[in-house]
């Protein structure tokens, strides 16, 4: 059997069309997970003055002493391993038992338990290019352009990751404007615009199993049997030869926009409180997807049951999820001419995502016959939690033109465990930063910034239907490299 | 602008495209000699219970004819009798009371055989020609003496409807061969599955059925075949309301649904072979009523709309014999003949109706009681005249089926037609079957459940997973096993294993000249055999372990090595394939 490139026109396939978009809702979203560490320095924030404020806070524009160039990139490595541990029952992987229970015989007694580490290494990088100039004594306006998001995932093809996720890149490019105007010397608010530019790719192995469409074929009177496939399936029926499916995801873009606010207020000449808030952005990716059904299951052996693909299934593919609104508090407060200490809060309102809600469609997809339509959509359960995060900074001047600091923070875990997966590793974060910033001219300043994010490992117990217990964990470290350029 | 969006996103990213994903494209090019590839073979179960299927009326006519002609409904009776008419009889009283004008031909010639009457009777040129010399001797007429004769009023027809029915059905019908034998259930005592058709019936089939017994002008047709010649008896059209337009059969098995893989040697590629064969036994719940559900029969019972059956005329006349040997039959030609002629109807049903009749009578002159100028005797359907005194030459014996045999022939030609040309057609109009709908389903569902494999044809096209051509497949024996537990086994094909083509013929020719498996190279030690694994004993087969080397003929005369490597899965094998010439 083969099937080719050519075969795109005709379409693609099936009920697995449904698991396919299952797979696509999966995480990469930005859990905390493959979010890019920072945007800016390591020290930007809420509360943080610097260009980087059209994304934090652009009120703060207004405290720029001048039109400011920021520029620069984050490059961003990390290491994330997954040792699965099956807590469930399994059959041999060749077999095709569709109901529980599994026929004796048929126990692969060896696929439960602890499972060879998976091990990625995330690599990106991420730009950033920030314009802010005052306009008049009152207001002033900004520009960015930069990455939010930002992350390339490459784990093991046979893997025990594989049905959560293969390969995956994922980066959402903003670009931004934002005003700024200080109605009291004390007081300056700010708006922001950003158009938000998603793209994604991604591969996993596909588990039909978990499809509710591969399930109703199977009851369709056609062939009338009762089964456990769905997005419910036990442990018992999933992770099958025949049912596993490699699926890639590709080319998938979505634009959207968004609006942010800020407020900052400076009560005394050192301390300076601030809030923002960052609306939620809707991202719509659209792409293509191919799904490969080669096995004689699915081309060839139902068919006078009216079950048959091609080969290879094309079509499109789309992914609904939306970026949570968050809020951010903060505060700097300037201790002596050469410490300056301060905080930001945030609250990210992860909970306000439940599902992840894809969409396949292909001419190949279709069995008429057993009911099954060209186009499936599909909801992942994400229920996810919304988090705190808390960093703190010291900023030390240690010469007129040498400005060092460190931050130590804490983000709290979105994904509970019974989604959790390789896909969306998640977990309590425990954030270091350090930075320089050299003033080489008068104009020209660099920054040199370390940043890195660790998860406190995690062992997951607890997910549903098996897919992702076992250990995770996550080290992800930025080097940013920024030039300021004051005008 | 999607291409320009993607470009500038990667380029901000550093990120490459991901490839698109594809399929492996398999070889098929055919193995040279020498040439060695690899495949995996899967065994794969999918044990569906209940697993249900339809055949619309539709779906049946699309089968392949021999699937449907392979499954007997019923042998239907052509023949009952005054209280219980079937299709003959009531075919025969239809044509006698129809009008001769509105008659073609071959019709009128039925009816005018029908109505043959003492009345009607023209002797001249027959063995009782003298008779009416005879008779007016007496005062009486000729038809008057042969009423006397044959025991019928002289307006009477003489042949009564239910011999010349069983004439029909014993000359013209049973001597068909299709009407004679039908398909059935191979038992050890029967071993070739051919059974008598019953008598005055002709075997009907589904494929009688669902064709609305269009299909009995071709099968009960001309047949010229290994020296059986015979014109056939239905022509014509033939229009029947039988399983209604609404009809559905509906069949729930138990069973893998899922075929058996295997691999066609000449270019290595996979094939399947169904796996219902061996499942013949367990296939069905006959224990359970709804493993055949039919619906949609008519309420009424089946009609036969129009069916023409056709007597052909020999080509000559055939004269009446006039010897009492061989007893109860005489030395008329006749009975030398093919007994599907017309002529052999009628000398057929006259000796039906006279070979017990008997008969004795004086004839006198007026006013005369006391001396016969003749007298007719007749004994056992033997007709001897005796005269008194030089009245004139007696007509010489005969059986009076012999005289019958003569009168129809010159009833037949009475209007100018040639010899030959006098054949005969009736046709049965809108007339009951005979039996219910009911019976019909009872009846198809006590045949199936007496001969399944007679349905495994048509289970196997509902269940039509085979493909490619593949030489042998694959077989695991399960834990639960008793005789051969979690063993892997290799089955070479058998004619059965190859699927029917829309014709009903096997879609490929079973050309093996060494079936099975070998040890050497020169297919002279066999390594295979038809021990029962998995409930089959029709297969060549062969276990196969790690390190296995056997050797295997295909069906173009290629021979091939088997290397068997070590098992991927549980449920796979890995099979070297070398062509070795």
């Amino acid at each position: 059997m083969s099937a080719s490139r050519q075969h795109r026109s005709t379409r693609g396939a099936l009920a697995t069309l449904l698991a396919l978009i299952g797979l696509i809702a999966s995480p990469f979203v930005h859990s905390s997970g493959l979010s890019s560490p920072s945007v800016g320095t390591s020290r930007s924030g809420v509360a943080i003055i610097d260009a980087a404020a059209v994304y934090w806070n652009p009120a703060n524009l207004t405290l720029l002493e001048g039109a400011t160039l920021m520029g620069g990139a984050s490059l961003i490595v990390g290491q994330l391993s997954y040792t699965r541990e099956r807590l469930a029952t399994y059959q041999e992987a060749d077999s095709f038992d569709f109901a529980l229970p599994v026929s004796p015989n048929a126990i692969d007694e060896s696929k439960t338990g602890v499972a060879a580490t998976s091990r990625a290494t995330p690599f990106g990088a991420a730009p950033a290019l920030f314009y802010a100039t005052p306009i008049g004594d009152e207001w002033a306006l900004g520009f960015g352009l930069y990455a939010p998001y930002a992350a390339i995932v490459d784990f093991p093809e046979d893997g025990e990751q594989r049905w959560a996720l293969r390969d995956a890149t994922i980066t959402v490019v903003q670009l931004s404007t934002a005003v700024a105007w200080e109605p009291h010397e004390q007081l300056s608010v700010g708006v922001g615009g950003s158009l938000a530019i998603g793209f994604a790719e991604l591969s996993k192995e596909l588990d039909l199993a978990g499809l509710d469409n591969l399930g109703a074929a199977l009851r369709h009177p056609n062939i009338d049997q009762q089964n456990d496939f769905g997005a419910d399936a036990p442990p018992g029926v999933r992770e099958l030869s025949v049912t596993s499916r490699d699926f890639a995801l590709r080319e998938a873009i979505g634009i959207s926009g968004t609006f942010h606010l800020g407020v900052s207020a400076r009560p005394s000449d050192r301390l300076m409180l601030s809030a923002a808030y960052q609306h939620s952005l809707p991202l719509t990716m659209r792409g293509v997807f191919e799904l490969d059904m080669n096995d004689e299951f699915f081309t060839q052996d139902l068919e006078s049951q009216g079950l048959v693909y091609p080969a290879l299934v094309e079509g499109d593919a789309s992914l609904t999820f939306t970026l949570p609104s968050q809020v951010r508090a903060g505060f700097s407060y300037e201790a002596n001419h050469d410490w300056t200490l301060g905080s930001n809060l945030a609250a990210v309102f992860w909970n306000s995502i439940d599902t992840f809600d894809a969409r396949v469609q292909s001419d190949s997809l279709a069995q008429p016959t057993l009911g099954l339509p060209s186009t499936e959509s599909v909801s992942l359960p994400r229920d996810w939690h919304a988090t705190a995060e808390v960093e703190f900074f010291a900023s030390w001047n240690r010469t007129e033109k040498h400005e060092m600091w460190a931050v130590l923070g804490y983000h709290g875990s979105a994904v509970p465990d019974e989604t959790m997966d390789a896909s969306s590793p998640d977990g309590h974060r425990v954030v270091i930063a350090v930075g320089n910033r050299v003033q080489l001219s008068r104009r020209l300043g660099f920054v040199v910034d370390a940043e890195v994010h660790t998860l406190i490992p995690r062992t997951v117990a607890a997910s549903d239907y098996d897919l992702g217990n076992g250990e995770y964990r996550l080290t992800l470290a930025s080097l940013s490299f920024l030039a300021d350029v004051q005008f | 602008m999607k291409r320009f969006i993607i470009c500038v996103a990667m380029l901000l990213v550093l990120a490459g495209c991901m490839e698109p994903l594809t399929v492996e494209e398999a070889v098929t090019s055919p193995l040279g000699v020498g040439e060695t590839r690899t495949h995996v073979l899967r065994y794969m179960r999918l044990d569906v219970e209940d697993f249900e299927q339809t055949l619309t009326l539709e779906d049946l006519r699309e089968l392949p004819i021999g699937i449907t002609e392979r499954l007997w409904l019923l042998d239907l009776d052509l023949v009952g009798g005054p209280a219980a008419p079937r299709l003959i009889d009531s075919a025969l009283a239809d044509i006698r009371a129809l009008d001769t004008d509105s008659l073609p031909p071959a019709e009128q010639n039925m009816q005018r055989l029908l109505e043959m009457t003492a009345e009607d009777a023209d002797l001249s040129g027959t063995v009782l020609e003298p008779m009416s010399e005879l008779g007016s001797l007496v005062g009486l007429s000729s038809a008057r003496i042969l009423a006397d004769m044959v025991g019928a009023e002289v307006d009477a027809p003489y042949l009564p409807d239910e011999v010349v029915t069983r004439s029909i059905v014993r000359n013209i019908v049973s001597s068909h061969p299709a009407a004679q034998t039908r398909r059935g259930p191979i038992t050890p005592d029967n071993p070739d599955g051919i059974y008598l058709v019953a008598d005055g019936a002709i075997p009907i089939t589904l494929a009688d059925a669902i064709s609305d017994f269009s299909s009995l002008s071709v099968k009960f047709g001309p047949v010229s075949d290994d020296g059986v010649v015979h014109p056939g008896f239905v022509i014509g059209a033939t229009e029947a309301q039988v399983l209604g337009d609404e009809f559905s059969m509906s069949v729930r098995a138990n069973a893998n649904a899922l075929p058996f893989k295997g691999l066609d040697l000449t270019n290595v590629t996979s094939g399947s072979v169904s796996s219902l064969g061996g499942q013949i036994d367990t296939l069905f719940d006959f224990d359970d009523p709804s493993w055949l559900t039919i619906t949609g029969l008519p309420e009424t019972p089946p009609v036969v709309d129009k069916l023409t059956f056709q007597v052909e005329e020999h080509d000559g006349f055939i004269a009446g014999g006039r010897s009492p040997e061989p007893a109860g039959q005489g030395d008329s030609a006749i009975w030398q003949m093919a007994t599907w002629t017309l002529e052999s109807l009628v000398a057929s049903a006259a000796q039906d109706a006279f070979e017990n009749h008997n008969f004795e009578a004086r004839y006198y002159l007026p006013n005369d009681t006391e001396n016969p100028v003749f007298e007719v005797q007749i004994v056992d359907g033997w007709v001897e005249f005796f005269s008194e005194g030089d009245v004139g030459e007696p007509p010489a014996p005969a059986y009076l089926w012999d005289v019958v045999l003569e009168i129809a022939q010159t009833r037949l030609h009475d209007q100018g037609l040639a010899e030959g040309e006098a054949n005969v057609a009736f046709t049965i109009d809108d007339v009951e079957v005979g039996i219910t709908s009911h019976e019909v389903e009872a009846t198809l569902r006590e045949n199936i459940q007496a001969d399944p494999i007679a349905f495994l044809d048509l289970a196997e096209e509902l269940l039509d997973t085979s493909s490619g051509a593949p030489d042998f497949f694959y077989v695991r024996t399960l834990a639960d096993d008793p005789d051969h537990p979690d063993a892997d086994w290799l089955f070479f094909v058998n004619e059965a294993d190859i699927p029917l083509g829309r014709n009903g013929e096997p879609e490929r020719r079973y050309t093996y000249e060494a079936p099975g498996f070998y040890r050497d190279r020169d297919l002279t030690i066999p390594a295979s055999s038809t021990e029962l694994v998995a409930g089959d004993s029709t297969h060549q087969k062969v276990e196969l372990a790690a390190g296995d080397v056997l050797y295997i003929e295909d069906d173009v005369g290629a021979v091939f090595e088997l290397a068997v490597g070590d098992k991927p899965s549980l449920f796979t094998i890995s099979l070297d394939v070398t062509r070795v010439r």
